[in-house]
């Protein structure tokens, strides 16, 4: 299906948080927000995601 | 033997009265090592959203430690909504709910936005946030940071990343007075003489980042700004002379009948 990720269209096979996360190969510390909501990891596998949902994952940078 | 006082945070104890930001380091190795050398026990992390071709060296795995506490900040958001925004997924991401919060929309100065820092403050403790907030050195907001339930104030000395030292002087003197949380002086120290004066103030931490990042040998000035910062709080503690109001000498030898 067609998600946004971080504003951008992107096509995946993933049906939920989880199997997203491990579909893009992402490193274990990032967080996720669906529709601007944050996700808890421990809901990442009950957070369906459906067609044209908003995305947002952030992971660690450098900064003071 | 004399020991120093330990800083204690929110109840965590610190040894180190240094902490680093771990920004603007030519390499992730050189970051490490710096923070190593530093013997900081907590660092400043940034936020970013990820892109699915980035194969950049993952950072944390340079400075994941449990020695080391980390503190994610809020970097890039504009107002308190975004900052409670951006400090959930902090706490998800990094799995702490340790926060530097800061707040500055305007891109030229880097100045913190105090309304906006002072109603985040508020929102972020009582979701259960300890809560850093770097800030204008203004004695009042200090205040009113600590009863809305800060873990710290963080005044700046000058703006980010400026090097410019404590310019906010005089303020800062008056915060230190009157708070009842620690005060880290946080911003524009771009010298160890920067970070021993804060400390001889009685300012309990430096946040550095800049001096340290950028300079020529980064892990040799992360050992000065160790030594400055040690230097400055062991002042404080023995206890300064004070200065003279003028410049009239106080001498410091007998002066009489020497030479008959």
């Amino acid at each position: 299906m067609n998600i946004y990720l971080n504003g951008k269209a992107i096509e995946c096979r993933a049906s939920n948080i989880a199997q997203l996360h491990s579909e893009l190969g992402l490193p274990p510390m990032v967080a996720i927000a669906l529709e601007n909501k944050v996700i808890p990891k421990a809901e990442w596998e009950s957070t369906p995601l459906s067609e044209e949902s908003h995305l947002v994952i952030i992971r660690m940078a450098c900064g003071g | 033997m004399y020991n120093m006082k330990p800083l204690i945070i929110a109840g965590r104890e610190f040894n180190s009265r240094l902490f680093l930001g771990t920004g603007k380091f030519s390499s992730n190795a050189l970051m490490q090592e710096s923070i190593v050398a530093s013997g900081c026990e907590m660092v400043t992390v940034a936020m970013k959203r990820i892109e699915l071709d980035d194969k950049e060296d993952d950072m944390l795995n340079h400075i994941i430690s449990p020695n080391i506490q980390l503190l994610p900040n809020t970097s890039g958001v504009r107002d308190a909504r975004e900052a409670v925004f951006a400090a959930q997924m902090a706490r998800e991401a990094f799995g702490t709910n340790w926060l530097k919060l800061e707040i500055h929309p305007d891109p030229r100065y880097l100045l913190p936005d105090s309304v906006e820092t002072l109603k985040a403050t508020e929102q972020l403790v009582k979701l259960g946030f300890v809560v850093l907030p770097y800030c204008q050195a203004d004695p009042t907001l200090c205040k009113r940071l600590e009863e809305a339930g800060a873990a710290t104030v963080m005044p700046l000395g000058a703006p980010i990343g400026s090097n410019q030292g404590l310019r906010t002087r005089d303020f800062l003197s008056i915060i230190i007075e009157q708070s009842n949380v620690p005060v880290v002086v946080d911003a524009g120290i771009g010298a160890p003489s920067h970070a021993a004066e804060a400390m001889e103030m009685g300012a309990d931490a430096c946040l550095v980042n800049t001096a340290i990042a950028v300079a020529s040998n980064p892990v040799e000035m992360a050992i000065a700004f160790k030594e400055a910062v040690i230097a400055g709080r062991r002042a404080f503690e023995a206890g300064l002379g004070e200065q003279s109001i003028d410049f009239t000498a106080q001498a410091s030898s007998p002066l009489t009948s020497f030479l008959g």
